[in-house]
């Protein structure tokens, strides 16, 4: 009886792994699906525009960037952006 | 009103409620998890400042959250779009939690709270700002934040008045001190994110000689640094911005060397490198605080971001630049930004006068006398009462004097990340071998540290060449002073190689028990001194429950533990050692 208890948990838990493994290995398909389309057109794109996102080369007289953040109106606070 | 504060998905999750502006309870989840630096939801730390008061989720007015998610989801797509396809293996990694936990923050807060009512999101270095001026004793200040990263800011400043503030610039990411300094970290064989602090202890004992040391100048070539405390990193030199590798070949190539196995020895060029990094932090740190006070032209500065944990740089500011006060938050990394963003909701956007000076960092959970009895019978360990306080003061300055290693759990958990008399161990100054003992008994730490001393208030000035009056940090193990040179010899396992000390300074108002601690070890021993390092067992967080304290005391070998009214010798217990 503890016999067949044993091989139905291990039949139970090598079910679980097996399906886990697979849900990462639909996970990293999918994930570099988009990665290869979206983030790599996009970037063909940028790179055409010549569109910089982060880093600009630009000699600058100083690297301060003005920001003036004070306070705003309370329902701005409810975005996350 | 109840305010409730979180940050968390980062590094060093934490939870602070204030009521009515004043703080009720604030602490970190790793304590609760002890899990160190634990980033995941602080469900332990929410549940324990909402059990502290007794109330639920839903008595709160507001809940914040210290960062505005999305815009820093649009700086992670925009390193992915400018460094493509190097950050292939980052967005793997980084996608999967961004989906499920990062981009569902009000679910996710929802969900684990029960939680109906508001969630507003305030600006990570406007959390930083608010953490360190609205709990500040001043009413206007200067304000300077400087860390890693947050959205994209990674270094700003700007001006307090009264309840409100206005950041004024910034400095973006990818340009970041805190990054620099963690790329170094690596490079040097230590954990990033956990270990800057020891790379700043390790440039002690490199050259610090700017002409000398050729680290300085190699190290100057991959930070482009302006007149005004503006500064911009050169990328090549590193791999932050595209993977979670910190530096890149040209780094190696640039100073000449190979990046340090974590488990080979220091050398002396390690430790160069560590005082080139230092003496470039704090050309960079200076030249900011000059600028800020040129624009604000005011003489107190409140600080905060992980970079304002560097004690070294900290206690330079009255020396070195414009400003004659400072306060620095003592949770001043992420673990803090929760209270801000509760301040910053309470004072700023709600526009509530502020009420409250913080003083202490005592906000954590506290263990009643009835509650340690109860633990110390139910786990069969043998302990003595004492009869009274004195008692209790006498005996462990005894023990402290007869060169014992006395861990010292009282009262609340501290909020930040030093150990500042709740959750000790202590140590006799005086012993030439305490530093010796401690590492070998309890901390295994790496032998160029040294350890702390905590010192009464009024005394400091006797024994630190410190400012005076002693900038309020003090109190939080903020700052390092050299110990005055007939002192050096005296107290040689908190003297640093190059003098110094990472002082405490501790005041009867602040925390009578260890005050009154601290005097009557000065009866035995002539000075007001202790050793003092964190209550923990080595890349554990600092123990938070008596359990914890009682297993770090059988699993190290600290020999007495003092627990609220308790005293526990390790050697009458030695059937739970392991
Ligand atoms: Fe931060």
């Amino acid at each position: 009886m503890v016999r067949i208890k044993n091989m139905v948990n291990e039949f139970k838990q090598g079910f679980s792994d097996y399906f886990l493994n697979i849900n990462v290995i639909i996970n990293i398909l999918l994930l570099s699906l988009v990665y290869l389309s979206g983030v790599g057109l996009t970037t063909l794109l940028s790179r055409l525009l010549k569109k910089k996102f982060i880093n600009s080369k630009t000699k600058r007289k100083t690297y301060w960037n003005n920001l003036n953040l004070k306070k705003e109106e309370l329902n701005r606070y409810y975005r996350q952006f | 009103m109840y305010i409730l504060g979180i940050s968390c998905y980062y590094h060093d999750a934490s939870a602070a409620l204030i009521r009515d502006g004043k703080i009720v309870a604030a602490a970190q989840e790793e304590r609760f998890s002890r899990i160190k630096h634990d980033m995941s939801f602080p469900i332990n730390a929410v549940n324990f400042c909402l059990k502290s008061l007794n109330i639920t989720a839903n008595d709160l007015d507001y809940i914040g959250f210290y960062e505005k998610p999305l815009i820093k989801f649009e700086r992670i797509l925009f390193q992915h779009l400018s460094f493509f396809p190097l950050t292939y293996k980052t967005f793997l990694k980084t996608m999967p939690s961004w989906i499920n936990q990062k981009l569902r923050i009000i679910t996710n807060i929802k969900k684990n709270l029960e939680y109906k009512g508001d969630i507003l999101f305030i600006q990570h270095h406007l959390s930083h700002a608010a953490s360190c001026f609205f709990v500040s004793p001043f009413e206007k200040a200067a304000i300077v934040t400087i860390d890693g990263v947050g959205e994209w800011t990674t270094t700003s400043y700007g001006k307090g008045i009264n309840n409100q503030i206005n950041l004024l610039q910034e400095i973006k990411f990818p340009s970041s001190l805190g990054l620099l300094y963690s790329a170094i970290t690596a490079f040097l064989g230590f954990k990033v994110n956990n270990s800057e602090y020891k790379i700043m202890g390790l440039s002690s004992y490199g050259n610090k000689n700017k002409k000398s040391n050729p680290y300085y100048n190699y190290l100057k070539k991959a930070i482009k640094i302006k007149k005004d405390g503006s500064f911009k990193l050169d990328l090549k030199y590193f791999k932050f911005h595209y993977s979670d590798k910190m530096f890149s070949k040209k780094l190696c190539d640039l100073l000449k060397t190979k990046p340090r196995n974590p488990n080979r020895p220091l050398s002396r060029h390690h430790k160069d490198i560590a005082a080139a990094l230092q003496m470039i932090y704090e050309d960079v740190f200076f030249k900011i605080l000059n600028h800020v006070y040129e624009k604000t032209l005011c003489s107190n500065l409140s600080l905060a971001g992980g970079c304002a944990l560097n004690s070294v740089a900290n206690g330079k500011i009255i020396r070195k630049s414009p400003f004659k006060k400072i306060w620095i938050q003592p949770a001043a990394g992420d673990g803090g930004a929760s209270l801000g963003v509760a301040y910053f909701i309470y004072n700023s956007i709600l526009n509530h006068k502020r009420n409250y000076v913080q003083d202490t960092c005592f906000f954590g959970p506290e263990f009643s006398t009835g509650q340690v009895h109860e633990f110390l019978d139910k786990n069969k360990i043998h302990y003595s009462k004492f009869k009274n306080k004195n008692e209790l003061l006498k005996k462990t300055a005894e023990l402290i004097y007869d060169n014992n290693i006395v861990a010292w759990f009282q009262g609340k958990m501290e909020w930040g990340p030093r150990a500042l008399g709740s959750r000790s161990i202590l140590a006799n100054p005086l012993n030439p071998e305490a530093k010796d003992i401690l590492n070998n008994k309890v901390k295994h730490r790496e032998s160029f540290r040294p350890f702390a001393p905590v010192v009464c208030k009024e005394d400091a000035a006797e024994y630190f060449e410190c400012d005076e009056p002693l900038p309020n940090p003090a109190d939080f193990m903020l700052m390092v002073y050299p110990i005055k040179k007939k002192i050096q010899k005296i107290l040689p396992s908190v003297t640093h190689v190059d003098g110094t000390g990472r002082l405490q300074s501790v005041s009867r108002k602040s925390n009578p028990l260890f005050y009154d601690l601290l005097r009557e070890f000065e009866k035995l021993s002539g000075i007001p001194i202790l050793i003092n390092t964190s209550f923990n067992i080595r890349g554990e967080p600092i123990v938070c429950t008596p359990y914890d304290a009682y297993r770090c005391m059988m699993g190290t070998g600290i020999d007495y533990l003092i627990i609220e009214n308790f005293l526990v010798k390790r050697e009458d217990n030695l059937q739970d050692k392991w």
